[in-house]
């Protein structure tokens, strides 16, 4: 299943473009960011799926990211669902990085502790 | 003069009544007390209407149209049964926006664009140096405005579509934004009794192979045509609809209009494609979830 999991993902990293709720202009589409943390919440709802994670410094400060991604369907058809990641879980999550430089991104992808990679949608998947 | 459609509504429904009564009771007696009631009611509603009419200063001042306001509901069992020529196709599907196919024509945009008034313009040209500075402007939609027409056609969520005798009701998945076609035959609804929305009012009908639909009446606060590009009350939508590839594309050209902001039709194209495995879901703008995206809050946007 992981390998399946994984050989999805590897096709479907396409572009998150598409989401269409609102301007998308203020992420960097030619960067990616990663940060690894602990996951606060992860809303499973409409219509964008987010991800708040807490990262932790090497001195010891935390930040708070808040990553968007696709709508509940668009992710659903490639891999996740509402028991993907929950809060305390760690992960490492890629994406679009704002560009004023807040702790912010349009999601990528997210790496879970056990090793299984899941992209975000968009495009065609809404 | 708004006044005297109710106060004719009433009389109607006073001799309505009076016959009823007449009916059930069937006495003379009574008959007489019935007409007797009807004529003080008839005096009354006119000691009302006269001085509403004799208030009017100009008698030409256009009146509500007794034809809309008698309008048999779209679903009414007298209008879906009323007998009617076969449509030349069924729009009923979910249809999905496909940026894909949609690359010649802008997209989420609507290139090639018209010239636009100063004013227009100018609000153009403000949005054009935001995005470049990475920053949303006036993204209305984004906070939990409706994108009204055009741009709910271009959400990239299921257009769910469902083609009556009547009516064809186009229900966007995002924010559950619904449009309204009448295909019955009905004129455009007087603004004098419809407020303006942002779907506008839409009537349709078929030309060979063609659905034409012309919507007006919009409500021109907070909606835009695209990033910078506002509308007025004057704005119209004449939308020639077709279907291709089967049954599998549904192309929609729009003919835009609004001489306050722009000269001359905008024309564009956009395209969709059958989306059967999909069915909607709930997805309702809310300001709390807003407000933890990075995309949509303050910081991000230029209101």
């Amino acid at each position: 299943m992981r390998n399946f999991k994984r050989l999805v993902a590897l096709f479907l990293i396409t572009s998150v473009s598409a989401l269409a709720h609102h301007s998308a202009v203020m992420f960097d589409r030619d960067k990616e960011v990663t940060v690894t943390g602990v996951v606060k919440e992860f809303a499973f709802t409409n219509p964008h799926v987010s991800i708040q994670i807490t990262v932790t410094a090497q001195n010891g400060t935390t930040t708070d990211w808040s990553f968007e991604a696709a709508s509940t369907r668009g992710m659903v058809n490639v891999g996740w669902r509402k028991s993907s990641i929950r809060a305390g879980d760690k992960v490492t999550l890629v994406g679009r990085p704002l560009k004023d430089g807040r702790p912010g991104a349009q999601l990528v992808k997210a790496i879970l502790s056990d090793g299984t990679v899941l992209t975000s949608s968009g495009g065609e998947n809404y | 003069m708004t006044r005297i459609k109710p106060t004719l509504a009433f009389n109607s429904a006073v001799r309505k009544s009076a016959v009823r009564n007449s009916a059930v009771r069937n006495s003379a007696v009574r008959n007489s007390t019935v007409l007797r009631q009807l004529a003080v009611c008839a005096a009354l509603a006119l000691a009302v209407a006269v001085p509403n009419v004799s208030g009017q200063t100009a008698p030409s001042a256009p009146r509500p149209k007794a034809a809309v306001l008698d309008q048999p509901g779209a679903l009414s069992k007298e209008n879906l049964a009323k007998p009617r020529p076969k449509p030349p196709f069924d729009l009923t599907g979910n249809w999905m926006y496909s940026p894909q196919m949609n690359r010649d024509n802008g997209v989420f945009g609507y290139t090639p664009l018209p010239k636009l008034k100063p004013a227009a313009k100018a609000l153009y040209e403000a949005g054009q140096k935001a995005a470049k500075e990475g920053k949303a402007f006036h993204n209305d939609e984004g906070a939990c405005w409706p994108a009204g027409m055009p741009e709910m056609m271009t959400r990239v969520w299921p257009n769910q579509t469902i083609q009556l005798p009547t009516m064809i009701v186009m229900t966007q998945m995002l924010k559950h934004e619904i449009r309204w076609i009448y295909i019955d035959g009905r004129p455009h609804a007087d603004p004098e009794i419809k407020p303006p929305s942002y779907a506008g009012d839409s009537i349709g009908h078929w030309e060979g192979d063609t659905l034409i639909v012309e919507s007006t009446n919009f409500e021109p606060s907070h909606h835009w045509v695209q990033t910078g590009i506002p509308i007025s009350d004057q704005f119209k939508i004449v939308e020639h609809i077709k279907l291709k590839d089967e049954g599998k594309t549904m192309e929609d050209t729009f003919i835009m209009t609004d001489p306050v902001n722009w000269e001359g039709d905008w024309v564009n194209t956009k395209r969709w494609y059958r989306y059967d495995n999909s069915d909607l879901e709930e997805a309702y703008c809310l300001p709390d979830l807003n407000g933890r995206l990075p995309a949509t809050d303050a910081a991000s946007n230029i209101r």
